[in-house]
């Protein structure tokens, strides 16, 4: 075969199969004529070394059956906000399903550091793969869909600017948010510095009411830890206060306020119980609630719950630590804009 | 280089849409696809062949142009031509690029 032949030959091995032959045919004639013309030009019989200029003024097979196909997409313009909508919920419901298993998990009684390691560890690549395989699911419904559903007319329907739905702004905070969180906050400060007999359980034992508190001594060790990090919340309120908004000082200092507390929930978790029943209380109880034989664990029953709210809260945290850390990171903050005549 | 590189993006993208114009109004009389590029390359507009024959392929598609095979000197030609509906859109299109012309001389000036 001709070198011509050949370059046409691979040519069409890269267009489809239905337009090949026409496109061949259009590139053999138009090589010919280049050659003619050529040919005339140099007053001589069109040679390997003219086919070669030819073609190289042409490019590659590849770039000129390229030129023949456009765009290809594997989810094209029409499919990919959609495409990236069912991402993200997916994703969230993923991440929200092994968050809450990882909170089940370190809730167990009798949590090691090592075993805390070993679970996270676990956990985590256990979402990695879910997420992958979720991602490659969508993807080829997707592909499949971009694929069998024919081009879709733009709708010419009169289009109302009003329609557009408000966006507040990212920074922007609302000032009942903030008071709100001051109040919460100062009121877990009184009930956990002055008031801790109001954390407790109730039970009715021959027509009157008793009510027990339940933190231990080992949860008392945490107190001025925490006094910390709420001070700090409700200073970081004032200051949100006086702004209205978030800027890179506050929001860095929000993370540290959570690793923090991070860091305090994972020592309750692994540490000695937060919960502490007395031998009287437990006794009384188990006769008040003589009715529910299933209730005579409560110790461990307690325990589990205590485990469970504080791996809750640890797991929560740490979702909400992960958002800030990745928005200071990587999501670019709003242009600077200039304002004119300035 | 990367400069260079960046002004014949640029330029290829204002060249993109003033090619269609050239070749419709080349096409107002039959041309095969070389013919057409000699034709417009000696009214000053050198055109690729490789942006050339997808082009007309696509006018084509859009029912701008029309095309046959004819047998020349033993040798199969595409002859192209302007179809009934680029005639009727051509002489907006030239309005529309006087327009554009005016307008920009104004801006540039």
């Amino acid at each position: 075969m001709s070198l011509v032949g050949q370059y046409v030959t691979v040519v069409g091995k890269n267009l489809p199969r239905k337009t090949r032959s026409d496109i061949e045919a259009e590139i053999h004639s138009l090589i010919d004529d280049m050659l003619d013309d050529r040919s005339k030009q140099e007053g001589r019989a069109p040679d390997e070394d003219m086919e070669v200029e030819v073609l190289k003024e042409l490019g590659s097979p590849e770039k000129m059956a390229a030129s023949y196909q456009g765009e290809k997409y594997l989810i094209g313009p029409r499919f990919y906000p959609t495409f990236i909508l069912v991402l993200k919920i997916v994703a969230t419901i993923l991440v929200v399903i092994d968050a809450i298993r990882f909170g089940i998990g370190v809730a167990q009684p009798g949590l090691t550091t090592n075993g805390f390691f070993t679970l996270f560890t676990t956990s985590l690549s256990e979402l990695v793969n879910s997420l992958l395989v979720a991602l490659g699911n969508i993807v080829l419904i997707f592909v499949v869909i971009q694929w069998a559903v024919p081009d879709m007319k733009v709708k010419s329907k009169e289009w109302d600017p009003r329609s557009l739905k408000s966006i507040p702004l990212p920074d922007a905070l609302k000032p009942v948010g903030i008071i709100w969180d001051i109040a919460v906050t100062i009121f877990v400060i009184l009930v956990f510095n002055f008031h801790t007999e109001w954390v407790g359980m109730g039970y009715l034992q021959n027509g009157i009411w008793y009510w027990v508190p339940i933190l231990s001594q080992a949860f008392f060790s945490y107190i001025p830890w925490l006094n910390l990090i709420w001070a700090g919340t409700v200073v970081l309120n004032i200051i949100l206060l006086r702004q209205m908004r978030w800027q890179p000082l506050t929001r860095w200092i929000r993370i540290g306020l959570r690793f923090f507390n991070i860091v305090i929930l994972y020592r309750m978790l692994v540490g000695p119980s937060i919960i502490n029943l007395s031998t009287e209380t437990l006794t009384q109880f188990r006769q008040a609630m003589s009715q529910a034989p299933g209730l005579t664990n409560l110790q461990p029953l307690l325990d589990g719950s205590a485990h469970l709210l504080v791996a809750l809260v640890l797991v929560l945290e740490g979702v909400e630590l992960g958002k800030s850390l990745y928005q200071m990171l990587f999501k670019k903050g709003e242009p600077a804009i200039t304002q004119s005549g300035s | 280089m990367e400069k260079n590189q960046l002004l014949e993006n640029v330029v290829l993208e204002m060249r993109r849409g003033v090619i269609i114009l050239a070749v419709l109004s080349k096409l107002e009389e039959e041309q095969y696809g070389y013919s057409l590029v000699k034709l417009l390359a000696e009214q000053g507009l050198e055109i690729d062949q490789g942006t050339l024959y997808p082009l007309l392929r696509r006018l084509e598609t859009q029912g701008l142009l029309q095309s046959h095979w004819r047998l020349e000197d033993s040798r199969p030609r595409r002859y192209y031509i302007i179809s009934p509906e680029g005639d009727r859109i051509l002489p907006e299109l030239k309005l529309e690029w006087t327009s554009m012309v005016k307008v920009l001389e104004r801006i540039l000036s």
